[in-house]
């Protein structure tokens, strides 16, 4: 499993890449593998606005619909339009698949870094 | 850690009620809950969460047999069910579920029927290599459902019928079906029908949580509630709306010329109009893009559309026995 050092994380399986004031958001790779193959993912729009620790989009997998949870509070600058034609991106390359961009970003006190999220995951199994 | 579990059988063949109540259970599951709710439906289609309508059945075909259409919460492909299928659900808090657990009550029912049924990968139920029941899961808001289907008596040549999408190859942003071999439990056990299933399932919920069952108290539903989201299952925007946006081109040559007529459907609805044609009557294209733009995608609404817009009865004849033909 793949942890990142320059991510933060959320306990929700979200990862978080903040820069010059936009906040990427995706799914890490323990999210995917729990997930199994991702066969849609239902997409949020630019312009709308998200809230740390709620849902902004779901996943269909194989084995479940699931929801993505924002880590961040803000304005979705950007949807990753290509996760709609090629869902499996989410499992090929969970940290270069970003879902979303959001900009006006508050509310990122609760994530965690690489460490507290790997020890995090071992705790889940 | 499971210590409550109540039984809740719907008084409902309604499947957007149904839908409906599944989706009230799920928000008010308390923590240690395990509700686990029994449902059949009057016949209709069931589509997974994030399918197209229109690629997995014949809309037009169900509006005349009076099957009903519908969408559910949770993933996976197309159903057909009627009085003859039972559906189930577990729902507790995402983290009592425990989906190993709840579908050993359904196999453990089955057995207790005779019926030698196992698990095939996460989403079946098989009896030799036949398929019986199909799960599927969702999770949302801190709460977890898996429900299930299990095929007893269910007329299957109705399903063949009902889940055979037209020769259109629409192109879209959905999750496909997968067809599988089936069998009616009750032509392995003639003694199965709904009755004796879910007595069986209730007798194995109780035994394997080692816990009693008690009922789910129906006047303890929030009745506004419930109906608010009945509406919301029942709506069009749910059921055709999602995932639903394709071109889409018929053409046809007729004595008086060739037509082809584009459709750019979104949101199920036919969100721009191109038609072209060599007829003579320089009305007649701008005539259709006007009358059908804006109209639901469906067969019948679009011959309606034709048929109010006050064309020559050749053109609207020969243009609705096209659409019929191409989309029906």
């Amino acid at each position: 499993m793949n942890y990142p050092k320059e991510l933060s994380y959320a306990k929700t399986h979200e990862w978080v890449k903040t820069e010059d004031g936009v906040s990427v958001i995706g799914i890490t790779d323990y999210a995917q593998h729990a997930l199994g193959d991702v066969v849609f993912v239902n997409l949020p729009q630019e312009g709308d606005v998200v809230t740390a620790g709620e849902s902004f989009g779901d996943v269909e997998s194989v084995k479940a619909v699931s929801d993505i949870i924002s880590p961040v509070t803000g304005t979705i600058c950007a949807v990753n339009e290509e996760l709609a034609d090629s869902p499996e991106l989410l499992n090929n390359d969970p940290y270069g698949a970003w879902i979303i961009k959001v900009q006006d970003v508050s509310d990122t006190d609760e994530l965690l870094d690489a460490a507290a999220y790997e020890a995090l995951c071992a705790q889940e199994g | 850690m499971i210590e409550r579990l109540l039984l809740l059988e719907s008084r409902s063949n309604d499947i957007y009620a149904n839908l409906a109540l599944e989706q009230y259970l799920a928000q008010n599951v308390k923590s240690s809950w395990c509700i686990l709710f029994l449902w059949r439906n009057s016949p209709c289609v069931v589509i997974g969460r994030n399918q197209n309508a229109y690629r997995e059945c014949r809309t037009d075909l169900l509006d005349r047999m009076g099957v009903k259409l519908s969408r559910r919460l949770s993933g996976g492909g197309a159903v057909y069910q009627d009085l003859g299928n039972l559906n189930f659900t577990f729902c507790t808090r995402q983290e009592d579920s425990d989906i190993k657990k709840q579908q050993s009550v359904i196999l453990e029912a089955c057995r207790s029927l005779a019926v030698d049924a196992r698990l095939s990968g996460r989403n079946d139920m098989l009896v030799g290599d036949r398929k019986f029941s199909g799960n599927s899961f969702y999770t949302h808001d801190g709460v977890s459902f898996h429900n299930g289907t299990l095929l007893l008596d269910v007329d299957l040549k109705a399903m063949e019928k009902c889940l055979s999408p037209s020769d259109l190859k629409l192109s879209s942003k959905s999750v496909d079906s997968v067809r599988s071999r089936v069998v009616n439990l009750h032509d392995l056990n003639e003694a199965i029908d709904s009755t004796a299933m879910c007595k069986a399932i209730n007798k194995a919920f109780s035994m394997v949580y080692g816990l009693d069952v008690q009922r789910f108290s129906y006047d303890s539903i929030d009745m506004e509630d419930l109906e608010k989201k009945r509406q919301f299952f029942s709506s069009y925007e749910w059921i055709y709306g999602k995932n639903a946006d394709f071109p889409l081109t018929v053409s046809s040559r007729f004595t008086w010329g060739e037509i082809s007529v584009s459709l750019q459907v979104r949101n199920a609805v036919c969100a721009d109009v191109k038609v072209y044609t060599d007829a003579l009557d320089h009305n007649l294209a701008p005539a259709i893009e006007t009358a059908l733009r804006g109209a639901k995608y469906s067969v019948s609404q679009l011959c309606l559309r034709i048929e109010g817009a006050r064309l020559d009865t050749i053109y609207s004849n020969d243009i609705c026995s096209m659409l019929q033909k191409e989309l029906g």
